[in-house]
């Protein structure tokens, strides 16, 4: 990984650290973290309670958005979990998720992961499963939307753009993602409505895959470039490629830095990297119509800034922007983009953590808001979790679906 | 009779909670430094209170077994003050940062001493007021490190230091005992304590909560930026906007080298690469005053040879030239693996010939040097660069910078405009007070620290 910034212990990241937030202790802070990492670089032999709190890193990538050198601390916790493993795996946060996430990113894993989510929304099952899943896993079931639709899928979309008057066919490529299409599979189909009614022609490349991030994330670097390959071949023909959830969009931008400098993937892997567009950005670029006059039945929001689109690619304004566009208001709640606690498989590694940080962002909700708006599936999974927790029944769900219920009404 | 350290730390644990006292080695190396990177001395322990009690019994405990402590905040400090010396156990204060209240009728607000610099302005901007002093490291540094420490800012020009804007402090002094100095009122006591404690550099006691003054945002400001092909000809026309009788809130002032750092960071405004000074310059108050002060202070620059001289198009435009230069000493780590950063302050009309001599200086050490300063009270902070793997860089680096130190006091200023003494600039101590006055100091810190626990082998040197 190229990595040419250095810390120089400023400690002006400490503060937008969540787990930092949460514990007050410099090893759990950024900096701290950075110390760590540098004395185990030199040669010490870290403790496992050190090793614990490296690895209590989220991945939020606040610390590198306020960093004045952009130090990557998040990819720096990363790589060490990658060259490490036996000491994460001794730390006692354990690399289950290594095996969990390697059957999940094969079609037939996520075929199998879409249907038995949607077996378990069963009355009966969801009875069961809330019996025998571990803890972590019990709560965040619990925000699993009522109804799983059917996959948008690798099927062929037809789209309903109409033709530009030049006859110029504009065409995007949808990246559907994996925890996306088995379980907020409507956001897709929404996702590909806005984009026709912005005039695009949308098309979903039976040959995608996931993107990779879960797979890097839990140290399996060969799986991650496996899928990155597919998915350069799979989005070669399209100019732009649209993509939905937020930390599919972050990854797909760095796809060069998982191939090593001399690899023939670099080249395509940048310029794929270049052609991908996050949706807001993309919607909000290309101007869906003002009905800001127009009443909306549910038109409360706050919004949960994904750290993947507000830290990782800078993008905040957009969603705001589409919103209020689309007549809904938008009440800001407290440091809206501070990690929920989501983050990738962290659930299943640090449930503790997780939890706290799950029930901090559920009680900034603010009380007047009708609904939650944010930008990725795990913190739609995670914060409906907490809100559900709170005794709260406020509904969570992608900036794109309230787009699309405000500009298709609540008919479907 | 001494209690052995291990006794302590389980009794301190019942008052605060086992996971809250640290032990473990290699965590305890995270905490072996603050923002001054030339020493690295982890703590015996930390001990991470929640709660005024909990920092008054914690105190009571380590004092009774004659225990060496000392305070932290964010460990931003830039002297090394918040680092543990002569085997000190840390009690870090960053779980207490909440503010407690805001009454902005009298237009205060009470913190305890953790809350971010930053986020008091924050949390009082929506009703149209701020805490003006406002050090670079905002984001992150405490109340309770900026009341030790003093800390100014590039507003402090016209609105003051932190002394200027704090009403009463809680303390927990070296024996447990708690006490209030100052007073909400803002009169004066017959004895200043409350401005002895402010720049003591957790040298007298603990400071377990804050009541700072928050005042109204002025009505209007503007920011004029100049840059110039000659440093002079930029610190020229400082001196000439001082003179002329305009107070600004702010003037900064970088070079090119810093220029060429914070370019590359996260914040770039876009400064031609061959340029060798920046001004910026905010003038705030009325819309009149504003206009007026903004139109003299462009036709004085105009006279020093500026290359260009503009003013934001907008909002956006003018917060970015801000956070371009609040994060140049981070930015430095895309330039150099270490900074050390300088603190002195100079006469404002001897600045062209210090910064001259500290050029020299930086020639004969074989070092580069960025310059970064507050201009407009003449305070220094040029940043030494150097690379750590290199011990004889290293060496050099150190010896530079006690000697831009001498320069400063030479022309009659002093060695440290706000990031204070710590155990940086101990030896240049004697440098600016004599044997007999540093005696008196000396006596003074004994009789709120017999012991001598608190933050031991700080800001005094010991007796030659
Ligand atoms: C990038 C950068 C920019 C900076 N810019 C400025 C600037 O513009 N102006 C400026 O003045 N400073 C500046 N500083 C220096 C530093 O931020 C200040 O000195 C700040 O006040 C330190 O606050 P802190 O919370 O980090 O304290 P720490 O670093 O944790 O501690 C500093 C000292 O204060 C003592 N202390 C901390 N909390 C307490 C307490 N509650 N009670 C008693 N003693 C306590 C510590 O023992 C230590 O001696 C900068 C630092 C950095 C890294
Ligand atoms: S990671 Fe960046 S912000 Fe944090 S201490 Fe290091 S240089 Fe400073
Ligand atoms: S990536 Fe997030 S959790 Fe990790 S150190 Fe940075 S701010 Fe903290």
């Amino acid at each position: 990984m190229i990595d040419t910034s250095v810390c120089v212990h400023c400690g002006l990241c400490l503060p937008a650290c969540p787990t930092y937030q949460e514990t007050g202790m410099e090893s759990s802070s950024p900096r701290g973290r950075v110390f760590l990492l540098e004395a185990i670089a030199k040669g010490a032999e870290p403790s496992l309670e050190s090793v614990r709190q490296i690895d209590e890193c989220l991945d939020c990538r606040a610390c590198e958005e306020v960093c004045p050198a952009h130090v990557p601390v998040g990819h720096r916790v990363d790589q060490f979990r990658r060259d490490h493993p036996q000491w994460i795996r001794r730390s006692g946060s354990g690399m289950r998720e290594q095996r969990v996430v390697r059957w999940l990113t094969t079609p037939l894993g996520l075929h199998g992961f879409h249907w038995a989510v949607r077996l378990s929304q069963g009355p009966r099952l969801r009875r069961l499963s809330q019996r025998w899943l571990p803890l972590p896993l019990k709560s965040l079931s619990r925000g699993l939307p009522k109804t799983m639709p059917r996959q948008l899928g690798r099927a062929r979309w037809r789209s309903k753009a109409v033709l530009e008057p030049g006859g110029n066919r504009l065409v995007v490529g949808l990246f559907l993602g994996c925890v996306m299409d088995a379980v907020f599979a409507t956001t897709n189909h929404h996702t590909a409505d806005l984009l026709s009614d912005v005039g695009r022609f949308v098309e979903v490349p039976m040959s995608q895959r996931c993107c990779g991030a879960l797979s890097f994330h839990s140290g399996d670097i060969e799986q991650a470039r496996r899928l990155a390959v597919a998915n350069i071949k799979a989005f070669e023909s399209v100019a732009e490629v649209v993509v939905n959830a937020a930390g599919c969009g972050a990854f797909f931008k760095e796809y060069a830095e998982i191939f090593e400098e001399s690899s023939p993937w670099q080249a395509p892997a940048k310029a794929l990297a270049a052609r991908v567009v996050d949706v807001h950005q993309f919607l909000d670029d290309h101007r869906l119509p003002n009905l800001d006059q127009r009443p909306l039945p549910e038109a409360r929001l706050t919004i949960h800034d994904a750290c993947h689109l507000a830290h990782a690619q800078g993008i905040r304004q957009p969603l705001r922007d589409l919103l209020l566009r689309a007549g809904y208001q938008v009440i800001e709640m407290p440091e809206a983009d501070r990690c929920c606690g989501s983050a990738g498989t962290y659930n299943l590694s640090h449930p503790a953590m997780a939890h706290r940080l799950k029930q901090k962002k559920a009680a900034d909700v603010p009380q007047e808001v009708s609904g939650v708006a944010t930008s990725n599936p795990g913190c739609m999974l995670q914060i409906q979790a907490g809100l559900q927790d709170a005794g709260r029944l406020l509904r969570v769900a992608h900036t794109v679906d309230w787009l699309w219920e405000a500009y298709h009404g609540n008919s479907h | 009779m001494e209690i052995p350290i291990e006794e302590v730390l389980v009794q301190i644990a019942q008052v605060v909670g086992s996971q809250y006292v640290l032990r473990d080695a290699s965590v305890l190396a995270s905490y072996g430094a603050d923002g001054f990177t030339l020493e690295n001395v982890p703590p015996r322990a930390v001990i991470l209170p929640g709660n005024a009690d909990e920092v008054a019994e914690t105190v009571r405990l380590l004092a009774a077994a004659g225990v060496p402590f000392l305070a932290r905040g964010a460990g931003t400090s830039l002297s090394g003050g918040a680092i543990a010396r002569q085997g000190a156990v840390i009690v870090h204060l960053s779980r207490m940062s909440r503010i407690l209240s805001v009454d902005l009728k009298n237009g205060m607000v009470e913190c305890e001493p953790g809350v971010v610099n930053r986020t008091i302005s924050q949390r009082v901007a929506p009703d149209g007021f701020f805490y003006a002093p406002d050090p670079s490291s905002g984001q992150a540094c405490t109340i309770g490190g900026n009341v030790a420490e003093n800390a100014g800012g590039p507003h402090c020009l016209k609105y003051g230091v932190t002394a200027n804007h704090i009403l009463m402090v809680e303390l927990v002094l070296a024996d447990g005992e708690r006490v209030r100095v100052g007073h909400l009122a803002a009169y004066p006591d017959p004895i200043d304590f409350l401005g002895l404690m402010l720049g003591s550099e957790g040298t007298f006691a603990v400071v377990t909560r804050v009541w700072v003054r928050v005042i109204r945002i002025p009505p209007s400001q503007s920011t004029v930026m100049a840059l110039f092909d000659q440093v002079a000809w930029a610190s020229q026309a400082v001196s000439a906007i001082i003179s002329a009788g305009i107070i600004p809130a702010s003037i900064e002032m970088m070079d090119q080298l810093a220029i060429s750092a914070v370019e590359r960071g996260t914040y770039r405004v876009g400064y031609p690469p061959d340029v060798a000074a920046v001004l910026l310059i905010e003038v705030d108050g009325s819309s009149v005053e504003v206009q007026s002060d903004t139109e003299a202070v462009l036709a004085i620059l105009a006279k020093f040879h500026p290359r260009s001289v503009q003013t934001p198009h907008s909002e956006a435009e003018r917060d970015l030239w801000w956070a371009n230069r609040k994060t140049a000493f981070g930015a430095m780590g895309l330039i150099s693996p270490r900074y050390y950063v300088q603190d002195g302050v100079i006469p404002r009309s001897r600045l062209p010939e210090v910064l001259a001599r500290i050029a020299a200086i930086a020639e004969h050490y074989r070092i580069r040097i960025a310059n970064v300063f507050h201009a407009g009270d003449g305070n220094l902070h040029p940043l030494l660069l150097y690379d750590d793997r290199d011990p004889d860089q290293v060496a050099r680096v150190i010896q530079a910078g006690s000697e831009v130190l001498r320069v400063c006091v030479e022309v009659g200023g002093s060695i440290t405009g706000e990031h204070g003494v710590g155990l940086e600039k101990l030896q240049e101590m004697s440098l600016q007070f004599s044997p007999e006055e540093l005696q008196a100091l000396r006596g003074l810190k004994a009789s709120f620290d017999p012991q001598g626990l608190l933050n031991p082998g700080k800001v005094l040197p010991e007796p030659q």
